[in-house]
């Protein structure tokens, strides 16, 4: 494997682990209404409130 | 391993882009997935930094001279360890060792920041701020210097690292100078973020006083050692004069010792409970007002120093007296002259006698540097001869020497060896000092 082989792979994988915590929340907010909220759902929520209400 | 060096620098540039752009629109659009993607960037950013540099000091190593970059610094006469040392003795790699620093920095303290501060919002811009300095630094390092540039054809030998460089000092002294002033650059960054947004608290303030104080250490041993190296070396001492990266260095010192020192003199007026927290603060104060009182003892002494320019021959002796009125006699041992691999030394040693009790031999040096083809490719340069001692530091350089006799400059000066020792008194003395009280900014 060639040193830019090397360097194309890990940039692929470091992005795709860079992008991970957008498709991430995209994804939990395609659950459906009415669904029963989990405990990780409920952390990302409180997480993002805290985000929308910053403290003053 | 140059082209994943290089092709890693450019992946640094694009994620450190990244990381300022996602950081900045998750501050606007108040998103955590964005800001989390934009440390995760930094992070990634600084992984990759850490690979071109890696690459650059594999390619010294591996006396890669097809690539200009280390033809033009290195050489096969330059020792192992200084070969390391060349890669950062240009710009190219004192930036690039720079940014892999701040980028180091820069990611421990967004961890942190995006963890404890109260302010998202605050961290959130601090952190695309790390990032947007970070991509400007690489920016430079990959459009402007591009350290890995090719040579069309592989010279086979470099140039060799300039002789000012050959010296201990060079394999540590840059690298703890760029550390300091990355962590500078950090606690710049969070301060200017918090001014701008006028928000600043007990929490943050406290931050900005440890990394203020562990920048100001590291700056303080950095630059004591620096000065310490340009002291016995005049060619170093021209270089740093000139170098940016000691100038900003200085500068951040001297800002940050007003800032940590306004922040003291406020802190103070509430006296610390706790009673090792005073033990602590008091020792500090100590050291820092015994190390000022050696430094001032040295400047006040700097007038009576004496300097003599004596000619004299081979067997022959000359007469000196220094700043404690001591008797001082020079004989002249003569000069000699070495052929080595890449230069020619010319030695005039001295035998100095004080109230008539002989001392040790001492003895300066001109070295001239040539290549293969007789070509001179460095400057020559001079190293003195130092004798150090509590009271006076006696220093002996050549000027000139030829056909049975030599001319050089003998000086006194006084007291020169407590100012390094206050050197250190006053750096010890600081950090304990200026380091946040236990519990500060809790409330």
């Amino acid at each position: 494997m060639t040193p830019l082989a090397i360097g194309a792979l890990l940039a692929v994988a470091a992005m795709a682990w860079v992008i991970a915590p957008i498709f991430g929340e995209e994804m939990r907010s395609d659950v459906p209404r009415g669904a029963a909220p989990g405990a990780t759902d409920d952390a990302a929520e409180a997480e993002i409130r805290k985000w929308r209400e910053p403290a003053e | 391993m140059t082209q994943l060096a290089e092709l890693s620098l450019w992946i640094a540039v694009l994620m450190a882009a990244w990381s300022a752009t996602l950081s900045a629109q998750g501050a606007v659009m108040r998103r955590a997935s964005f800001a989390e993607s934009g440390r995760r960037g930094l992070t990634v950013a600084m992984l990759f930094t850490l690979i071109a540099g890696t690459g650059l000091g594999a390619a010294f190593l591996r006396d890669e001279y097809s690539v200009r970059y280390v033809a033009m610094h290195s050489g096969e006469n330059v020792d192992l360890l200084y070969k390391l040392a060349a890669a950062w003795s240009d710009r190219a790699g004192e930036l690039l060792l720079a940014a892999a620093l701040f980028a180091f920095a820069a990611t421990m303290s967004a961890k942190r920041i995006l963890r404890v501060d109260a302010d998202r919002l605050r961290a959130g811009w601090t952190v695309a701020v790390f990032a947007a300095l970070l991509g400007a630094a690489l920016a430079i390092v990959a459009f402007k210097l591009d350290p890995f540039a090719p040579l069309p054809r592989n010279p086979g030998d470099g140039r060799g690292l300039d002789p000012v460089f050959r010296n201990d000092a060079m394999i540590f002294q840059p690298p703890l100078m760029l550390l300091g002033a990355a962590c500078a650059a950090v606690t710049t960054a969070m301060a200017a973020v918090a001014f701008a947004r006028r928000s600043v608290d007990g929490g943050l303030t406290a931050r900005l006083r440890a990394s203020a104080t562990e920048a100001w250490g590291l700056l303080m041993a950095a630059l004591l050692i620096g000065a310490h190296w340009a002291y016995a070396s005049p060619g170093v001492r021209a270089t740093m004069m000139k170098d940016p990266a000691v100038l900003a260095s200085a500068a951040a010192l001297a800002a940050l010792t007003l800032y940590l020192v306004v922040v003291e003199l406020r802190a103070s007026r509430n006296p610390p409970r706790a009673g090792g927290e005073a033990t602590r603060r008091k020792s500090g104060l100590i050291l820092v007002a015994l190390g000022a009182a050696l430094c001032a003892a040295m400047f006040a002494a700097r007038p009576f120093a004496r300097n003599y320019d004596a000619q004299i021959a081979d067997g022959e002796s000359y007469h000196a007296k220094d700043a404690w009125g001591h008797a001082w006699t020079f004989t002249s041992q003569g000069a000699s002259r070495l052929e080595r691999p890449g230069d020619d030394v010319t030695a005039v040693a001295l035998l100095p006698a004080r109230d008539g009790a002989r001392q040790p031999f001492i003895a300066s040096e001109s070295r001239q540097y040539y290549t293969e083809g007789g070509l001179d490719v460095f400057p020559a340069q001079t190293v003195p001869g130092i004798h150090s001692g509590i009271t006076q530091d006696l220093v002996v350089v050549l000027s000139d020497a030829g056909e049975g006799r030599a001319v050089l400059r003998i000086s006194f000066f006084p007291l020169v060896e407590l100012a390094w020792i206050g050197g250190v008194f006053f750096a010890l003395g600081g950090v304990l000092l200026f380091w946040p009280r236990i519990g500060e900014g809790a409330a």
